[in-house]
């Protein structure tokens, strides 16, 4: 009984224990068998047998026999009666005819068994002679009267011999049915001894059973226990790791959200936000974290959007890409997207770092570097790009262009008379006026010291001349008072060169523009001069160094 | 008393047939109207309470009421087939013996067998005591010339060595104390 069931096995164990545990099995499937055939078996002769005893049955041999011996004692004691007259024939007559009925002549084979008559032959001889006698006497008794004379005398005569006989019978009969019962109760023991056996082996077997349920049960229960254990470390297992993720997850939240760069993930078809920090949510101008966002529609200009989408379809990633972010109120920013997989669906993420400061910053350094920090015109490279492209303009296009030289007269004179802060007013002053007289689409800057230069696209000699005499007008009549308050008088000397069809390049229009200046510097100041192509070889070396 | 249970109307009628007859009949506990003598040999001597013995004889026997019981008898009682027995019903003859419930029936054959019949027997099984078998009178050689009867046949609980033991034969005296 020793089971190993009690405590819990390592399922190596268990694995090794499972062909004994089968074959106890079959064993234990085997003996039910064998006692279901036992025992349907005994219930088959059960039920036969109290189909037997469903009849009363009565083992009458040795009362038939003592009846005949008392019965035939009667009738001799009656007899010798008669004789003596002591009692009526009548009476004789009836106690014969009982005793004929008690012998049942009629259905003799069936009072006396078969076997008595078998086993005890002389018992049965002396009980057919007592017949015989008994019929005889009956016989007589019934006839008439001269027959029956000496009836009394003839049953005195027999019945002393055949009363003994009828008692040896009795004893006989006695012995043999005694045995006879006790053959019976033999064989009825031996039966319940059978039955014994079968019901004996109906409880060992049940014991048996009881026993292989109550090993089954209690194995079950310790499985149960051992998995109801591995199932309590299993979820304190998860739910560690779910702690220790969702610390993780609120981490990287953290450090997301803290972090200066602008994040988002979102799906790529739904628009369903996975994640979003709350730079992102500001620098989209937005109060709460949006339910959906669509990186396409996150972009202010629609061609750069486009591009954007066609390098991460194309590549997958795209880094540092400048963009306008945000609808209301757009912000440059450097974008870097990654097309990854989230859930097993496409999702963008999208990290922006705002650069709008930069941005400002490099338009400033930009204008730094065009323009004159003193009067705002175009510096002399400026100049000379924006010249160029505008002449490419006006060539392809057959339009005439002219080039005006400016000069301030006797410059140098201001700056040493009136101090160079006064020079530089005039200049400013100069600037303004030569700005005022100009078009929209005229370009003008400052080359150098007092010299500015402005380029009329659409303008021929004569147009231009009316301009620049507009300006020499306009800076003579400037108003400028010096530190001292004092009022000095500015004028100019303006040189024109128009640009002809053939010429190439800003800088040979300058320099005739130059040359004209030259002339009217040479011939008195305050003046405008063209450039006059007829003469243009001695003029040119003459001024050019 | 079992046929009573199927017929509803029939079986009133019945019971109230008997009730008006019994009253139109002689009164039970007189004596000479048990039975009467007519001078033939007796065959049942009848024993009452506080009374002295009366000697019946078949003719008397035969003018009481008469009741049929159809039957196989057990087997160890030696008599085969079924037979049609027609006699006096014990329980009307002990109640016009004047006995009831509380007196002891015994009955007594001719080789000195004796039993002692329950009442009970009497309400549940009515058993007959038959001089007539087939409407043949028994002789003393057939067991007869009086024998109870139980109704084996329409009763499967009188299977038993009890039934088979009370059903005496030769019967000569009737005793109810």
């Amino acid at each position: 009984m020793s089971s190993p069931s009690d405590k819990p096995l390592s399922p190596a164990a268990q694995a090794a224990r499972l062909p004994r545990h089968q074959r106890g099995t079959y064993w234990l499937l085997a003996l039910v068998l064998a006692m279901v055939v036992a025992t349907s078996v005994a219930l088959w002769w059960t039920l036969r047998q109290a189909q037997s005893l469903a009849q009363p049955f009565q083992k009458s041999d040795l009362w038939y026999v003592s009846s005949v011996h008392s019965e035939l004692g009667r009738v001799a004691l009656l007899a010798r009666k008669v004789k003596a007259l002591e009692a009526p024939e009548e009476e004789l007559r009836e106690r014969l005819e009982v005793l004929y009925s008690t012998l049942d002549m009629a259905g003799a084979s069936q009072r006396i068994g078969a076997r008595l008559r078998q086993d005890l032959a002389q018992p049965a001889l002396d009980l057919e002679e007592l017949g015989r006698h008994v019929k005889r006497w009956s016989s007589r008794m019934a006839s008439a009267p001269p027959e029956r004379a000496g009836l009394s005398d003839d049953i005195i005569a027999h019945t002393d011999a055949l009363l003994q006989s009828t008692r040896k019978a009795v004893v006989a009969v006695h012995l043999f049915s005694s045995q006879d019962t006790d053959l019976v109760r033999q064989e009825l023991h031996d039966h319940f001894m059978l039955l014994s056996a079968v019901l004996g082996g109906l409880l060992i077997g049940t014991a048996l059973l009881i026993r292989k349920l109550l090993q089954e049960a209690r194995a079950a229960q310790a499985l149960s226990q051992q998995l109801a254990q591995a199932n309590r470390q299993l979820e304190m297992r998860v739910a560690s790791r779910t702690r220790e993720i969702d610390e993780n997850r609120a981490l990287l939240g953290f450090i997301l959200d803290s972090s200066p760069s602008d994040v988002a993930l979102a799906d790529v078809e739904s628009g369903f936000v996975h994640f979003i920090n709350n730079q992102m949510v500001e620098r989209l101008g937005l109060q709460w974290p949006p339910m959906k966002l669509f990186l396409p529609e996150l972009l202010h200009d629609p061609a750069t959007s486009r591009q954007l989408m066609d390098a991460l379809e194309k590549y997958g990633q795209v880094d540092g890409m400048e963009a306008l972010i945000g609808t209301r109120n757009p912000r440059w920013s450097s974008l870097s997207a990654r097309l990854i997989e989230v859930d097993g669906r496409l999702a963008h993420l999208l990290w922006g770092f705002d650069i709008s400061t930069h941005k400002q910053l490099e338009s400033q350094l930009r204008e730094l570097a065009t323009r004159d920090s003193l009067t705002g015109l175009l510096n002399r490279r400026a100049f000379l790009e924006r010249g160029t492209a505008l002449l490419d303009h006006c060539r392809r296009h057959a339009k005439p262009c002219t080039v005006l030289m400016i000069d301030i007269d006797h410059f140098k004179r201001i700056n040493d008379r009136y101090g160079h802060q006064t020079g530089d007013d005039s200049l400013r002053a100069c600037a303004t006026s030569i700005a005022g007289a100009l078009r929209e689409a005229d370009i003008l800057g400052r080359l150098g010291g007092e010299e500015f230069a402005a380029l009329l696209p659409h303008s021929s000699t004569e147009s231009a001349h009316l301009v620049a005499e507009r300006i020499r007008d306009a800076i003579s009549q400037l108003q400028i008072l010096s530190i001292a308050s004092e009022p000095l008088r500015i004028t100019v000397s303006i040189g024109m060169a128009e640009m002809a069809h053939r010429d190439a390049g800003i800088e040979t229009i300058l320099a005739w523009a130059d040359q004209a200046l030259y002339r009217a510097k040479a011939t008195g100041r305050n003046k405008v001069l063209a450039y006059e192509r007829s003469t243009p070889s001695p003029d040119t070396t003459e001024t050019l160094p | 008393m079992t046929p009573c249970f199927r017929a509803g109307l029939p079986c009133a009628a019945f019971a109230l047939f008997v009730v008006l007859s019994s009253l139109w009949l002689p009164l039970p506990s007189h004596a000479s109207l048990v039975c009467q003598p007519s001078g033939a040999r007796p065959v049942l001597k009848l024993q009452r309470p506080t009374q002295p013995a009366l000697a019946c004889d078949l003719q008397a026997l035969e003018s009481l009421p008469a009741r049929d019981i159809v039957t196989t008898l057990p087997q160890a009682l030696g008599i085969a087939g079924k037979s049609q027995w027609r006699g006096v019903s014990l329980r009307q003859l002990v109640e016009r013996m004047g006995g009831n419930e509380r007196h002891q029936i015994e009955l007594t054959a001719l080789n000195d067998y004796a039993v002692r019949i329950p009442w009970s027997d009497l309400l549940q099984y009515d058993p007959v005591l038959a001089y007539r078998r087939n409407h043949q009178p028994i002789g003393v050689r057939d067991k007869g010339p009086l024998i109870l009867i139980y109704p084996f046949d329409q009763h499967p609980q009188l299977q038993k060595q009890d039934y088979v033991n009370r059903t005496i034969w030769q019967v000569n005296v009737l005793s109810v104390r």
